[in-house]
């Protein structure tokens, strides 16, 4: 444990060096900018909340991902799923009578998870009835999310008096998430971490949970052993693509307060990233989240401050993710070489 | 009328050619890709560097030559280091793709954010301009430059190496059981997988050329959503073996009973005494088929 600790700190030592020597080719000030991206999230108190507020969707996405993660699927569906629940949120806004608070955002979390579990269940529903590469589907679909998405601010729910900017009209204050502390810290913080915590109860503690983990092991011994396991990739998707969707009516109700393009800073992608560094265990998502909003926080005042473009923080995931990818893929290698472990691994 | 309706259809398809010149190059980079066992998720983050590669270096020469293989050398040397996580230190295949995919996305906004907005002007030429006053056919060919042309012919050339030569059908065999294909000798990981990530690089990088042909101002950024586009060779095929058939061993036998015991059914428990054979089976890491 404590080795593979230094080796990922390593790591991101090695991606964060990778990034400092590249910035430095191109001609920007390295040294500023690590400073930047570090103190961004940390500095003031407001850094601190904004990396919760971000925490939320990425924790929300990661659960999307880890969730089909631990029957051996992919979802890198997350993005999408996360913008249909915006787009059900609103939807949900908008054919609903004024109504107070409460029942309006219950029935907007409603419209929110309907819609993304519908997107979510998608790839689950191919991949169990027809085998489908539910890898690729949920990837393609995210940009028919994003696409639907600019059709609908663009076009039917377009707000007229927004001077020709595609967005929707600003939400109703009864369709508002309430602030935490006065800050833009949302109540969907403990909706997440609940259920991070129910999940990680059901999947160490249930047959549910025991099923899944045969399922992810080997498919074809779990259908010989009697299990449903296309019921199983279709609930996990389903389930799934809602967690990332009340991420998607969180931003739109507690951040954005309306339809816009740039929903989301990539939070899909992020979630799924975090899934994978912590191999799916529902028990250590909340701590990679937060390390990962961490970065995209450092990024957002890195765009502010240095006038870097916002891709540049990309830049700095993809090699520290390469760098942790190599590092626990090479030590496998490292292993096979030297003989340490036995070569069926 | 009908000399306009003529024209119309014309521009229209000639057009759609155009429009569809990247989607070619990008989806023979993923076929081969695909082909031998590797899905490369990275496709994109590959075609924006080789987008931003070819504008600096036009900027820089000016002639499209020199772009067009600065931006394949550029890709495929990224489509190397894909397949040395992917094939030689084994990393995840959809991990890795999307990790290069926000790394070429931040390499070119670093490198390219001097690129950004600036006019580039290619003359590439078109070879079948001759044909130009011919009804029908040669008004939809004719202005079309060598890019667009020749992705036709490279897709007759990628379908013949696949399928008519022998690199062609040890490739696929790595693709299709990478195992069986060592177990007849090929090299699967020394060669194959990197000769392929390098051929998807440069088929990837090589699309960003063919929009500015027409002496478009261009600038990088939105035109890279063309390269949202993705093979639909990628859907429906699933190379990959079940994995973790020990892993699975190891986790159903122990407690085996006590699933039992909390699902049982007439039917699994019909199934069971099968069900001990097949968990050897599984040993081998061969695919099940029921």
């Amino acid at each position: 444990m404590i080795a593979r600790a230094a080796a990922v700190v390593s790591c991101l030592a090695l991606g964060l060096a990778a990034f400092a020597v590249t910035i430095a080719i191109g001609g920007g000030d390295s040294i500023a900018i690590l400073r930047t991206l570090a103190t961004g999230g940390a500095s003031s108190v407001y850094g601190l909340t904004e990396t919760v507020v971000k925490t939320i969707p990425v924790l929300l996405c990661a659960l999307a991902a880890a969730l089909p993660g631990r029957l051996g699927l992919v979802n890198i569906g997350g993005e999408g799923q996360l913008l249909l629940g915006a787009i059900g949120a609103t939807f949900a806004v908008r054919v609903s009578p004024p109504m107070s608070a409460i029942p309006t955002l219950l029935v907007m979390s409603l419209g929110a998870a309907l819609a993304g579990a519908g997107w979510g269940l998608l790839p689950g529903i191919l991949r169990g009835l027809t085998r489908a590469n539910e890898t690729v589907i949920s990837l393609l679909l995210n940009y028919v999310a994003g696409l639907v998405l600019l059709h609908l601010i663009h076009g039917p729910w377009k707000d007229p008096a927004s001077l020709g900017w595609p967005q929707t009209e600003a939400l109703p204050e009864s369709a508002r998430l309430p602030g935490l502390w006065g800050t833009r810290v949302h109540p969907l913080l403990w909706l997440a971490l609940a259920s991070c915590a129910a999940l990680a109860m059901v999947d160490r503690r249930t047959v549910v949970g025991m099923a899944s983990r045969i399922i992810g092991a080997n498919a074809a011994v779990a259908r010989y052993i009697g299990l449903r396991v296309h019921w199983y990739y279709a609930i996990a998707f389903g389930l799934a693509g809602a967690f990332a969707a009340l991420g998607g009516f969180g931003e739109l109700s507690g951040i954005q307060g309306r339809l816009r393009d740039g929903m989301s800073l990539g939070y899909g992608y992020a979630g799924f990233f975090v899934a994978w560094l912590c191999r799916n265990r529902f028990e250590w998502l909340p701590l990679g989240a937060f390390l990962f909003s961490f970065v995209i926080t450092g990024a957002d005042s890195l765009q502010a401050f240095s006038g870097m473009p916002f891709a540049s923080v990309y830049l700095l995931q993809g090699l520290v993710f390469l760098a942790i990818l190599g590092s626990t893929a090479g030590t496998e290698v490292i292993e096979r070489w030297v003989g340490t472990t036995p070569l069926s691994k | 009328m009908k000399a306009l309706d003529e024209a119309l259809i014309a521009s229209i398809a000639a057009g759609t050619l155009r429009a569809a010149t990247p989607v070619i190059y990008a989806g023979l980079g993923a076929v081969i890709s695909e082909r031998s066992g590797v899905i490369n998720l990275g496709l994109e983050g590959l075609m924006l560097t080789g987008a931003c590669a070819a504008v600096g270096a036009q900027l820089a020469f000016g002639h499209w030559v020199t772009s067009l293989l600065v931006a394949a050398l550029a890709a495929g040397a990224a489509g190397l280091a894909h397949a040395f996580f992917c094939v030689t230190l084994r990393s995840s295949q959809v991990v890795t793709g999307l990790a290069f995919f926000f790394l070429c996305q931040g390499l070119t906004a670093v490198f390219g954010v001097s690129l950004v907005g600036r006019p580039v002007t290619l003359d590439v030429p078109p070879p079948l301009a001759a044909l130009e006053s011919v009804r029908g056919l040669g008004q939809v060919l004719g202005r079309q430059d060598v890019m667009v042309l020749a992705a036709f012919l490279a897709t007759a050339i990628v379908s013949a190496f696949l399928f008519r030569t022998r690199w062609g059908i040890l490739l696929r065999a790595c693709g299709e059981s990478a195992t069986s294909a060592a177990a007849a000798g090929v090299p699967v990981r020394a060669s194959f997988p990197f000769l392929r990530s390098a051929v998807a690089g440069e088929h990837g990088g090589r699309p960003r050329l063919d929009r500015p042909c027409h002496g478009d101002l261009w600038d990088v950024v939105p035109q890279s959503h063309h390269a949202r586009r993705v093979p639909i060779r990628w859907i429906g095929h699933d190379a990959a073996e079940p994995p973790g058939a020990r892993r699975c061993c190891a986790a159903v036998s122990p407690r085996y009973a006590a699933v039992r015991g909390h699902t049982s059914t007439a039917r699994s428990r019909l199934v069971a005494p099968e069900t001990k054979i097949r968990l050897d089976a599984c040993r081998s890491r061969e695919p099940l088929r029921a």
